[in-house]
């Protein structure tokens, strides 16, 4: 039951999570070193791009001619030191997996998701800042060092004193200066899995930076959705806090919580959408009927529910038809960074916009962001707001206009989430995008792993 | 014949780096046995043996051989009460015309190691029963011209498990022999296949669940292997030659 000494690939449908792209491309999927280390035998002049869970928005888990490495099977837990809380894993576990080590206690991962890849987590840790940013920054953060596979440079360990230039490079590096075996991730406390929720109304977008400032304090997480699809009372939504809380017999505590998200993140990837679906199902109407009704829940909710932690950190786990609703076309994510000073300009634009273009907004929700922006890392000081559209012509329009809009403001595009930007907006936005780029290159001067995204963005 | 506890079993993975060993060696380590890994690549097996100690405070040993090398098997000490062989390799033009190198390398890693680790068990005095699980393969049904040496191997651990079973009772062992039908690992990993393949943690759970519960015997895994082996077998010659997988 050993496999052959060369590493065996699959020809398999790849598919951006947005579904904006989609190739046929090969996938590995080693399960030993040497068939890891097999795969660049004799490969000069190709290029790969390393895959974890499947479910970037962005494509950068694959690229034309360049081979998909899966790490799925590299997912051991590989040291604890209890006093530190410092756990040593290997990149193709997932969260949940990571979640559900009982020898943890009761620790766990700030900032996470529980189906994702680590492989995914460190290099864009940008898609991890969930909803509680503001206390916890990116997941950058957690991690404290990496041990890194480069086919030149081979296996590398880095942190913030050792090779620390690489190690800044790879978090938050889109998966381009290597293959990610391990890494070591401070945990934080965890009372429970389950989060008192309360729901408080937003009336007034224009008050939305003043109300999550004052909560931000009063709440471990907390975020914001609204409903920009009427212009009576453009806006109007909720904000959506939660507590940790100590629980007994707590029925959402414990790994049946994460394997069902597991199972869950099955139904997400974009290569199952669609198939029995040619045509978005979202239209104005039906997107304004489906919003209203979740706004009036959510509203009628109040205070005092009790959510499971997992649920509560993505909410569209429970929810995975959502994403089958935008059918084969797919959708496209927007989120953006809005610096405080400009976020009620901004809003003033969007309203505009959104009724010059017509276009139906599916989803709106925004979050409190802190911390220094550096590289291509999305981290800044404002307000995240994040938007989901059918994949269409007129939306396409509206984001080519939203991108000058955001450049206007200073704002930060997310990377990760928006496979449509051009490295011209990016090099506006991104005010290290050169060094990023510099620094890249000097690492892999023949640039070995590379995906559509980097071709896209010219790195 | 004394039976010991299934918590104080000393269980043996002989080839515990692949899909399917590395599922044992897991089902093993939550049953509460003290594990002895062997694989050739030390770096895969550090890994597996942190992760079944922080999981499962495991007691877990590990043993680096090459398998490719003759008198790999006189590097283990050999003192368990269980042994799976989930060894074993492909190549990729397993053809009628293989050089003598390649043949011998798929013969030592797919039966002679299982075979010379036998003989050195059985060759030692014991006071305990032992499980001897070998895992052979439906490639061993019917001879064809793709897959030669590989099939030809799993042929030969057919018949030294028929070999076991016969003498069972003389040598106080329990043998196994599990034909494993379509299995994802790296081994069938992007291979176009008739029927689906199994996950190997279910193959795992599969195996110790019969061990557990049934005596010794020849298995097919999943069960309607055996009827599909069956049908292949009676083919007529005629008919068969004809068939090109």
């Amino acid at each position: 039951m050993v496999p052959s000494m060369t590493s065996p690939y699959a020809t398999v449908p790849l598919v951006s999570f947005d579904g904006a792209e989609s190739i046929r491309g090969s996938l590995y999927s080693p399960d030993r070193y040497r068939n890891l280390e097999s795969i660049f035998a004799g490969s000069e002049g190709r290029s790969f791009s390393v895959r974890g869970a499947g479910l970037s928005y962005a494509n950068l888990s694959f690229g034309r001619g360049s081979s998909s490495i899966a790490m799925t099977q590299f997912n051991r837990f590989l040291d604890f030191d209890e006093v530190t809380g410092v756990v040593e894993v290997e990149a193709g576990m997932t969260l949940g997996t990571l979640r559900s080590g009982q020898f943890l206690g009761d620790g766990t991962l700030k900032s996470s998701r529980a189906i994702l890849q680590l492989q995914s987590v460190v290099v864009w840790p940008q898609m991890f800042m969930v909803k509680n940013q503001f206390q916890d920054l990116n997941f950058k953060e957690q991690v404290q060092f990496v041990h890194l596979f480069h086919p030149v440079h081979g296996y590398i360990y880095c942190d913030r004193l050792t090779n620390p230039e690489v190690f800044n490079l790879t978090c938050g590096g889109f998966g381009l200066t290597g293959i990610v075996i391990s890494v070591g991730i401070r945990l934080g406390r965890l009372m429970s899995s389950g989060v008192e929720t309360e729901t408080i109304e937003v009336e007034d977008i224009f008050q939305l930076p003043k109300m999550l400032r004052e909560n931000s304090s009063k709440f471990d997480l907390l975020y914001s959705w609204h409903e920009f699809n009427t212009q009576n009372n453009w806006g109007h939504g909720f904000l959506k806090a939660g507590r940790q809380v100590e629980m007994k017999n707590d029925k959402a505590n414990g790994d049946s919580c994460d394997l069902s998200a597991l199972a869950k993140a099955k139904q997400l990837l974009s290569e199952q959408r669609g198939r029995h679906l040619p045509m978005s199902l979202l239209f104005s109407s039906s997107v304004w009927l489906m919003n209203l009704a979740y706004l009036k829940k959510e509203l009628f909710n109040g205070k005092g529910q009790i959510q499971p932690l997992v649920e509560f950190l993505f909410p569209v786990l429970q929810k995975t038809v959502y994403f089958d609703l935008f059918g084969r076309p797919g959708f496209h994510e927007t989120q953006v960074l809005i610096p405080f000073d400009k976020f009620e300009a901004v809003m003033t634009e969007l309203r505009s916009g959104l009724k010059k273009f017509s276009t139906p907004v599916t989803l709106a929700s925004c979050k409190l962001f802190t911390g220094r922006q550096e590289l291509l890392r999305f981290i800044g000081e404002g307000i995240v707001l994040a938007m989901n559209f059918p994949r269409n012509d007129t939306s396409a329009k509206l984001l080519d206009w939203w991108d000058q809009v955001v450049i206007e403001a200073q704002g930060l595009p997310n990377l990760a989430k928006d496979s449509r930007l051009s490295a011209e907006v990016v090099k506006k936005c991104y005010p290290q995008y050169d060094l990023f780029l510099e620094q890249l290159h000097k690492w892999d001067p023949k640039r070995i792993f590379q995906t559509a995204f980097a071709v896209r963005l010219g790195l | 014949m004394s039976m010991v506890s299934q918590e104080s079993l000393r269980v043996f993975v002989v080839g515990a780096s692949g899909s399917l060993g590395r599922c044992l060696a897991e089902e093993e380590a939550a049953r509460g046995s003290n594990l002895v890994l062997v694989a050739s690549d030390l770096r895969d097996l550090l890994p597996i043996q942190a992760d079944l100690i922080l999981k499962y405070k495991a007691k877990v040993e590990i043993v680096s051989v090459d398998f490719r090398e003759s008198r790999a098997s006189s590097k283990i000490e050999l003192n368990g009460d269980r042994y799976y062989f989930p060894v074993g390799a492909t190549m990729e033009l397993d053809l009628l015309g293989t050089t003598s190198e390649k043949i011998e390398r798929m013969m030592r890693v797919n039966f002679l190691s299982v075979a010379s680790i036998i003989g050195n068990i059985l060759s030692e005095p014991r006071q305990r029963r032992v499980d001897i699980i070998g895992f052979g393969s439906i490639a061993e049904t019917r001879g064809r011209a793709n897959n030669v040496y590989y099939s030809a191997a799993k042929r030969a651990l057919t018949s030294l498990f028929e070999s076991l079973r016969h003498g069972a009772k003389k040598e106080n062992l329990r043998p196994y022999l599990f034909h494993v039908g379509y299995m994802r690992s790296q081994l069938s990993y992007g291979k176009k296949m008739l029927f689906p393949a199994v996950a190997s943690k279910d193959v795992a759970k599969a195996v110790l669940h019969f061990i557990n519960t049934k005596e010794a015997g020849i298995v097919y895994l999943p069960r309607y292997w055996y009827w599909i082996c069956i049908i292949v077998r009676k083919l007529p010659w005629i008919i068969y030659q004809k068939l090109n997988f």
